[in-house]
């Protein structure tokens, strides 16, 4: 619900050219992320906790502008997916480079310190774990295998494996990445999204992306698309208190999903996984409406709720 | 990797407390009093095209209300269709108004009817208006309709009238007004289909 558009000159040819498919993760991804949890906090309900995930960004940012190259040894596995059109750095199917260990163990160090008491043990336990134990964590979380998974761990090592991820989709050539159909997952590694953004200005004015829970690339799909089953029909979209809202939630009437959609062209700070967070009471109030959440935000995980024992 | 595996999640207030929010000490007390608070707002988003011209241009037509049964929707913004290949989001001046145009209270919303020769307008029901208006149809093509040429041939022919289509029609409408129109003799026809 942007103010209408006029053109000055020289800009109707930017809408003339094809639509941007991708978009690769930003070099500044992590501390623009800080930046927005920080301006969000202060009034915020949650502020505590967005203030340790802002902290955490701030970690990753420095840990993803340490990270060197890495080594190509895939680069063969990698050129065998992009042609079969799979998502050529897809988060399983190959080993992951160990320097990733070194990432979470780095963070759980870096942060303990603006993290609750209740926490450090956590944080103690990331920082001594072995190798096998943060390799089957990290299997674990990638696949949502959520009885799996250590929630309360999964926090840190989400992050360090975004930082990885971020590095590897930043040093890739995105050309010739095959379009994801359905479009539910991201075609660059195979994650799930953690919300859609309408963006701002260019030649991707009002298009909107889904950005990948992992590697924060960004890709097409049309609005008023279910995100899921690819739905064009009778998409709601709701809001917390107020229908113009720049955060609302796109919903199916076939699949009973929703995910999010940030207008950046209501409000060009939006980021999508800072502000997923801090619009929790929009997915609890989707919740009772009962719709189920298709983003993922690996810094918010809910464990599963535990089998149910039979009668 | 499965292509197909979905994975959904009940991210609900009922289990804050087993969240990694939760789980690192962080309270989730104040924000669960807080959404107690809220109402959730419904609106929903609706592709359409530009009623004004033959460009056709796409539109997102913003209104609210859920579309249940009972409820009242109104619209409440109408933007350019930014994934449409004809105007990539962008509106002419007429079609930026459209808003105004949809709530305008000049805008005709019942048939009417002016008299020759008069100065006012009587409102009159669609049984009505379209008597009105295939009696003139059929008295003009009586009139007028040209079954051959000089030459003998038979051409069936109706060319006092004309016919302007809708920008906004689909394909399938296309083809039914193209039936219509020349199954009369009607050679004048615009379609507006030009894009």
């Amino acid at each position: 619900m942007s103010a209408p558009k006029i053109l000055q000159p020289g800009e109707i040819e930017a809408f003339s050219s094809a639509i941007p498919q991708l978009h690769p993760p930003a070099a500044d991804l992590f501390r623009a992320r800080a930046g927005r949890l920080r301006r969000i906090a202060p009034d915020h309900s949650l502020a505590a906790y967005l203030g340790f995930i802002a902290a955490i960004a701030d970690c990753q940012q420095s840990l993803l502008e340490g990270l060197s190259d890495l080594p190509e040894a895939a680069s063969r596995h990698i050129e065998r997916r992009r042609e079969h059109g799979l998502p050529p750095l897809a988060i399983d199917g190959w080993p992951r480079d160990p320097v990733w260990r070194g990432l979470a163990r780095t963070l759980a160090t870096e942060v303990a310190g603006d993290a609750p008491a209740q926490a450090q043990a956590v944080m103690d336990r990331i920082a001594g774990s072995s190798d096998d134990w943060l390799e089957d964590q990290a299997s674990a979380l990638l696949a949502l295998d959520l009885a799996r998974v250590d929630i309360a761990a999964s926090t840190i090592i989400g992050a360090a494996l975004q930082v990885y991820w971020v590095r590897l989709a930043r040093g890739f050539d995105p050309t010739g990445v095959a379009r994801p159909d359905p479009p539910r997952l991201c075609p660059v590694c195979g994650a799930h999204p953690v919300a859609s953004v309408v963006h701002m200005g260019g030649t991707d004015d009002a298009l909107r992306y889904l950005v990948c829970s992992l590697c924060a690339s960004h890709w097409y799909l049309e609005r008023v698309k279910c995100s899921n089953c690819a739905n064009t029909r009778d998409l709601g979209y709701h809001a917390v208190e107020n229908p113009k809202s720049a955060i609302r939630a796109e919903s199916c009437p076939d699949c009973h999903s929703y995910l999010k959609v940030l207008y950046r062209n209501l409000l060009p700070e939006l980021d999508p996984t800072a502000d997923d967070l801090g619009s929790l009471a929009l997915d609890w109030l989707m919740s009772d409406e009962g719709y189920a959440r298709s983003g993922v935000n690996l810094m918010l995980l809910q464990a599963a709720p535990a089998p149910r024992e039979a009668h | 990797m499965e292509l197909s595996r979905r994975h959904f999640f009940k991210v609900c207030a009922a289990g804050a407390g087993s969240t990694s929010l939760a789980m690192l000490g962080f309270s989730p007390a104040e924000a669960l009093a807080e959404v107690r608070t809220f109402k959730l707002a419904h609106t929903t988003e609706t592709r359409s095209t530009c009623p004004y011209c033959s460009v056709s241009c796409g539109l997102i037509v913003y209104s609210l209300g859920d579309r249940a049964k009972n409820a009242r929707s109104e619209i409440i913004h109408i933007e350019g269709d930014p994934d449409h290949p004809v105007n990539r989001g962008t509106l002419c001046p007429k079609g930026a108004g459209l808003l105004d145009f949809v709530h305008s209270e000049n805008r005709l919303r019942h048939p009417e009817y002016r008299a020759a020769g008069s100065s006012e307008w009587q409102r009159i029901s669609w049984d009505e208006a379209f008597t009105r208006i295939a009696r003139h149809m059929k008295d003009d093509r009586d009139a007028n309709f040209i079954r051959r040429n000089e030459s003998g041939q038979t051409v069936n022919r109706w060319l006092t009238t004309g016919m302007l289509a809708s920008s906004a029609a689909s394909n399938e409408t296309g083809w039914l007004t193209v039936k219509m129109a020349r199954s009369l003799g009607i050679v004048s026809l615009d379609t507006q289909a030009r894009i």
